[in-house]
């Protein structure tokens, strides 16, 4: 692992609310496997001070993209950061999501958890890819996605992509057909939501794997900021997550 | 080639720079950025007599220039330390100074007696100003106290003692004193202020515990201040930490008379920060043409 003074190569509005980063890394492009996230200082001043955890969400040759959404200080920054201009980077960081090559694949993403989807479904088959989001604004286009139309599913709380309502709910509705021999989930999101999931994926004898959010300070489990207490015990979300399978998980 | 080698008692530094309590992980969290061997030494999370399983979540909240933290002294416990850190650092050509913490000084001197007899430890550190256990901040904040820990900890053991110091006493000078009188062989300076923040959006404070321990660049001028007036009044060997983030923070203490320092925070937002700190130091006294890094401490004008 190394902290690398990283090049921008790209750094660009893919959708009303989502922008696309590129790095460009050959360290990082050849070590990353979907799950994995990278600390990123969006700035050399101290403010913002810490880093900020971001998923990788595709891997093109020696290029690392992350997608993000402006929600607060970090990411205002990192929005004004121009091609050709360097950051602190670290990684990759975390658990990895384990491929499930023979099971019959469900992705079910809220919001900017479906960066690290995107990369693991560029890689694995696929049945279907759940994306929740606010509103139409907060969707990518298929282009970024890169997931065929007949497998994606969209819902909008407010009803202006989609289906209206929650993606929890369109997936308690697919998973009722779900064979849980057959089938294992992956899902990145707001917690609300992937308790939701588990807990019918629970319900349903349904394996699967969750990339948990926490603010973090160091990313590499030597501050114990990030805890979390699961069935292992209590653990560091950033070094010992944040992809664990449903059976860990207390919810 | 500058001369880096630090001596404090009988013990020698192969370079000032060490890395502060519970800001470089229990064991070999950053081993995949850099050789500990770099290092001049490795101060450890505080380890206690029993595992501790620390305050709730939220534990951390970024804040101008640096962070809250409410950890609560999450740690294993002195057996699981002695079984599975110690035998990681026998082969790591690095000080390794344990931080050790109790609720009384009876619990202090339990923490420290297994390490008493543990070659790879090269000096203990007292952790008498923990700002987010009960109890912790009262240790340094009293020197009747402060001393009571300090005796009953050098009765169990010659190593070396650092006892680190609260900056929220009245009189730190005067802590540092009692302590000093009462067998410690330095001070370390300092351990987090209190300070808490508030979620707007949630009407919450920011962390589970309410207040936690102010730490990073913020609090820099603050450690600088007490490191400078204890190093004026008692001329005793003092680790500094508060802030430093850059090997020009390092040196500015270094100039003050700091005799080790410590990366604290800073290893959050930079996993290379002590090792770039070495190489900064280094380069800035042969830049200087100054031969020692002793030649330059406490070189300050006034
Ligand atoms: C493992 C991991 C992977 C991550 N991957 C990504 C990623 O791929 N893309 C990405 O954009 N972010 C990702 N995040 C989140 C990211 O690290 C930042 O927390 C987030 O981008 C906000 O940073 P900020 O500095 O802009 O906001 P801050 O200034 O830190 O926060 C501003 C305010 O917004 C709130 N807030 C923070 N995040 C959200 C949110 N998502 N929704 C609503 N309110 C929020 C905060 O509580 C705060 O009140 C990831 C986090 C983790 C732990
Ligand atoms: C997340 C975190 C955990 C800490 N844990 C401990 C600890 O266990 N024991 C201790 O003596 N000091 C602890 N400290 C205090 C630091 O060792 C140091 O004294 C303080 O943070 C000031 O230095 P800095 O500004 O460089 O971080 C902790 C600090 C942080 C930020
Ligand atoms: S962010 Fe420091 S332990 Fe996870």
């Amino acid at each position: 692992m190394r902290k690398e003074r990283i090049e921008v190569v790209e750094n660009v509005g893919v959708s009303q609310s989502f922008y696309r980063l590129t790095l460009r890394s050959s360290f990082i492009a050849d070590r990353s496997r979907p799950g994995h996230f990278l600390q990123m200082r969006v700035s050399e001043s101290y403010d913002p001070f810490l880093a900020r955890p971001m998923s990788i969400c595709r891997v093109r040759r020696d290029l690392v993209d992350i997608l993000y959404i402006v929600v607060g200080a970090g990411t205002r920054v990192l929005s004004s950061i121009k091609p050709g201009m360097k950051l602190d980077v670290w990684g990759p960081l975390g658990t990895i999501f384990t491929p499930m090559p023979k099971k019959k694949l469900i992705y079910v993403s809220g919001g900017v958890g479906v960066a690290p989807m995107i990369f693991l479904a560029s890689q694995m088959p696929v049945e279907a890819f759940l994306f929740g989001v606010r509103t139409a604004a907060d969707l990518l286009p298929l282009s970024e996605l890169g997931i065929d139309k007949s497998r994606l599913h969209v819902s909008s709380n407010d009803g202006s992509v989609g289906e209206k309502g929650y993606i929890t709910d369109v997936f308690d509705r697919l998973a009722k057909n779900m064979n849980p021999r057959e089938y294992f989930v992956y899902t990145c999101g707001p917690d609300p939501m992937m308790r939701l999931i588990v807990k019918t994926a629970k319900e349903k004898g349904l394996s699967g794997e969750a990339s948990m959010e926490e603010v973090m300070a160091c990313g590499v489990g030597a501050c114990l900021g990030c805890v979390m207490d699961t069935k292992r015990g209590r653990i560091t979300v950033c070094h010992e997550g944040p992809v664990l399978p449903f059976d860990v998980l207390t919810w | 080639m500058v001369e880096l080698t630090t001596k404090i008692g009988d013990l020698v530094f192969k370079n000032p720079v060490t890395v502060a309590s519970g800001t470089f992980g229990v064991k070999d969290e950053f081993a995949p950025y850099f050789d500990y061997a770099l290092m001049g030494g490795v101060i450890t999370k505080t380890v206690t007599t029993k595992p501790r399983e620390g305050n709730a979540m939220p534990r951390i909240c970024e804040t101008s220039a640096g962070m809250l933290n409410a950890i609560g002294l999450q740690n294993k416990g002195v057996e699981a330390f002695l079984k599975d850190v110690i035998p990681y650092f026998r082969s790591i050509d690095t000080h390794l100074i344990v931080n050790v913490a109790g609720k009384s000084a009876e619990e202090f001197a339990e923490a420290a007696r297994p390490f008493s007899g543990e070659a790879t430890v090269k000096a203990l550190e007292l952790n008498l100003s923990c700002p987010n256990v009960s109890g912790g901040l009262d240790f340094s904040k009293n020197a009747l106290e402060a001393k009571k820990v300090i005796r009953a900890v050098r009765a169990v053991t010659t190593k070396l003692l650092f006892a680190k110091l609260t900056p929220e006493a009245e009189n730190v000078v005067s802590i540092a004193e009692a302590v000093m009188e009462a067998g410690a062989d330095g001070v370390s300076l300092i351990n987090t202020l209190v300070g808490m923040a508030v979620n707007l959006r949630e009407k919450r404070p920011s962390l589970a515990n309410i207040t936690g321990g102010l730490s990073g660049p913020a609090i820099k001028p603050i450690a600088m201040r007490h490191v400078f007036e204890v190093k004026r009044k008692l001329r005793v060997p003092v680790i500094a930490m508060g802030g430093i983030t850059t090997a020009k923070d390092a040196l500015e203490f270094l100039l003050v008379g700091a005799d080790l320092i410590s990366v604290g925070t800073a290893n959050f937002i930079n996993p290379m920060a002590a090792p770039e700190i070495v190489q900064g130091i280094r380069e800035y006294l042969e830049k200087e043409g100054v031969k020692s890094v002793g030649d330059f401490r406490g070189t300050l004008k006034l």
